[in-house]
């Protein structure tokens, strides 16, 4: 391999790179981490992040994101045990429904009446995690559903966690979306350069509803994800997750500006957050310096994302 | 697909490779102590960064190292859904013990369940979770959240001689202790049939600069506010720093909170706090690690509900306590 394949893959692969190094230390000096419970345990974490994370990478390849992810989760989350005496299907059903009503609204606002992302989504979030305060009345409340829970605590053949299959059955067809799609190419010229893709005759304003929409209704899924293993939904339910889905998208390598990276490079950031913080439990890290270490992560990894495509503009 | 989903499609077939081909026991973590390693007991706060939680965490800990023991300390970040898969972690480590304070009463249960039928005990402490838990744990320690919410309480209505208007700076909206230190506010008032009114309930995050603020905003809103119920001590600190900014004098506005903190217990002195209800997290923390102990020395632990007294500390009696945080 000469020098300059090695550096290639140095910078292509950094992430994925970090997380074997990871992996190989802790198998080493803690062998619990590589044994089955404590791996799936890691995909387990992180198939809520990772599947409101593919939301996550369609908006900020267009260029936008979404604060309100965490609060639309639990919003879905509430409302599915609230109308859970209509039946498990249209509690669920209302529930994605309501989550992606919610996306929806976000993209109007971000598209038609041309609203910062940022600012529409946090309103976005305060309200919604207002209305969850309300419906729950500041009470935690608790679903019934027997068969939820079997998903969210059952395996695939005993092993594999029903919400890790689902994380990856969707991660897989988004990427195909993403990838293969006039629609995923679409997405990426509007990340690149609105005004060129809407003088091409890209819906730019089409697309990034749908982008909306799409996230509000994975937030959907999550939130049944999340009811399916804590069987409940209160105010205080999922406060950081937009903060943890942002940051492993970023460490991903999504830009925030738009126009590059895809459904897997955002898996590996969310991944690593995930490695990550089992490592540093493994470790016997404290808490706090846990928080400093994925700080200076994602601080180190963006910043040279940023160093390398300034680097790549100069040659 | 191009190269790199590929690469990370490698990864995540590795790592489920891994997983099936450890599955079964193959590479079955053994519990620490039979290792040859450390025993370890996990301390499952629902956050860290609440004042109060440092302390605690400082004293639990020495406890359990000067007996032998290495404590891991996972931070869920006040998110139930967080401290439902850090339990899972807790049980992949077979770490000796798990000392829990559910973040949510309910959420917490599926994951008590798993944590038993895995063999990992668990033992709730400072705050309970729901009754219908109790067949997944080995017992609680700590204080009733309620009882000291009814102490809290009395001395409300007693600084109030019965009768006026209450604001409320709490802590987390929905948050457990929250929860029960409401009710508890509730109950007094119609068991004490006082004729007392709640102006207004504003969360703080436990931070007392947010305290500070809601204050302000209750000064300016409300000119018939008697006094303020601070969720803890921490947050009566920032309500007494609104009041002093706005020439209220001491004793004007009553405050009660929650902890004995040494700034609480010299605002009683001075007569900007009119009470608040005993809960050292150094004593606590220290109580809870001495339960821990005596179940991993003896396996069991009698009696399954150990709950600490919280004294009522006012003017009459400030002097008997020392600051310990």
């Amino acid at each position: 391999m000469n020098g300059r394949r090695f550096r290639a893959i140095i910078r292509d692969q950094k992430i994925l790179l970090i997380i074997l190094a990871i992996a190989l230390v802790l198998a080493v000096v803690r062998p619990v981490f590589i044994s089955a419970e404590n791996l799936f345990n890691i995909l387990f974490q992180v198939s809520i992040t990772s599947i409101i994370g593919i939301g996550m990478t369609f908006l900020m390849i267009g260029a936008d994101f979404d604060l309100s992810v965490g609060s639309n989760m639990v919003f879905a989350t509430t409302v599915a045990i609230l109308l859970q005496g209509s039946g498990l299907g249209a509690g669920i059903a209302a529930a994605i429904l309501a989550s992606t009503v919610a996306g929806f609204l976000n993209g109007v606002f971000v598209a038609k009446l041309r609203i910062n992302s940022f600012i529409s989504t946090l309103s976005m979030m305060i309200f919604l995690r207002g209305l969850v305060l309300i419906l729950t009345n500041k009470q935690t409340i608790s679903g019934s559903s027997d068969a939820l829970f079997s998903f969210g605590y059952g395996n695939l053949f005993g092993v594999i966690p029903y919400p890790v299959v689902l994380a990856a059955a969707l991660l897989v067809l988004f990427a195909l979306v993403l990838a293969r799609t006039v629609l995923g190419r679409n997405l990426y010229a509007v990340g690149c350069n609105e005004k060129a893709a809407r003088m091409f005759g890209i819906d730019v304003a089409g697309l990034k509803i749908f982008a909306f929409s799409l996230t509000g209704f994975l937030c959907g899924a999550s939130g049944i994800v999340l009811l399916s293993r804590l069987n409940s939904a209160s105010g205080t339910y999922g406060i950081d997750t937009n903060l943890d889905v942002i940051s492993g998208v970023l460490l991903g390598g999504i830009s925030l500006s738009g126009g590059e990276g895809s459904i897997f490079k955002a898996f590996q950031g969310i991944l690593l957050l995930g490695v990550l913080s089992n490592a540093m439990i493994l470790l016997h890290v404290t808490p706090y310096l846990q928080q400093v270490i994925k700080g200076l992560m994602l601080m180190t990894v963006v910043s040279l994302d940023s160093y390398q495509a300034k680097a790549a503009a100069f040659r | 697909m191009g190269k790199f989903s590929r690469a990370s499609g490698c990864v995540l077939a590795l790592l489920l490779c891994a997983g099936l081909a450890f599955a079964g026991g193959a590479a079955e973590a053994k519990p620490a102590a039979e290792a040859g390693g450390q025993s370890t007991v996990a301390l499952m706060w629902g956050g860290t960064d609440a004042p109060f939680v440092g302390p605690h965490i400082r004293s639990f800990t020495e406890t359990m190292e000067k007996a032998g023991y290495k404590v891991v300390v996972p931070d869920s970040k006040w998110d139930p859904a967080k401290q439902s898969t850090d339990v899972d972690d807790m049980i992949a480590m077979k770490v000796d013990l798990i000392c829990l304070v559910p973040v949510d009463p309910l959420a917490i249960i599926p994951a008590l369940k798993k944590a038993k039928v895995s063999g990992v005990p668990v033992m709730t402490i400072n705050t309970e979770a729901d009754k219908s838990a109790n067949e997944y744990i080995i017992g609680f320690s700590g204080v009733g959240a309620y009882e000291q919410g009814l102490v809290a309480s009395e001395l409300l209505v007693d600084a109030m001689r019965g009768k006026g208007n209450i604001a409320v700076v709490e802590g987390v909206s929905g948050f457990n202790v929250c929860v029960l230190y409401a009710k508890a506010l509730d109950d007094t008032i119609k068991k004490k049939k006082a004729a007392i009114s709640i102006l207004a309930v504003q969360p703080t995050n436990w931070s007392p600069a947010e305290a500070t603020k809601i204050t302000e905003d209750y000064i300016t809103r409300f000119k018939n506010m008697d006094a303020i119920f601070a969720h803890d001590d921490y947050i009566a600190g920032g309500v007494i720093v609104a009041l002093k900014e706005a020439g209220i004098k001491p004793g004007q506005i009553k405050i009660v909170g929650v902890g004995g903190t040494g700034d609480a217990l010299q605002a009683i002195k001075d007569g900007w706090m009119f009470g608040t209800v005993q809960q050292s997290p150094i004593t606590e923390g220290a109580f809870e690690a001495r339960r821990a102990l005596e179940f991993l020395k003896n396996g069991k632990l009698e009696p399954f509900y150990s709950i600490m007294d919280n004294p009522r500390i006012d003017a009459s009696n400030v002097n008997k306590y020392k600051a310990e945080f």
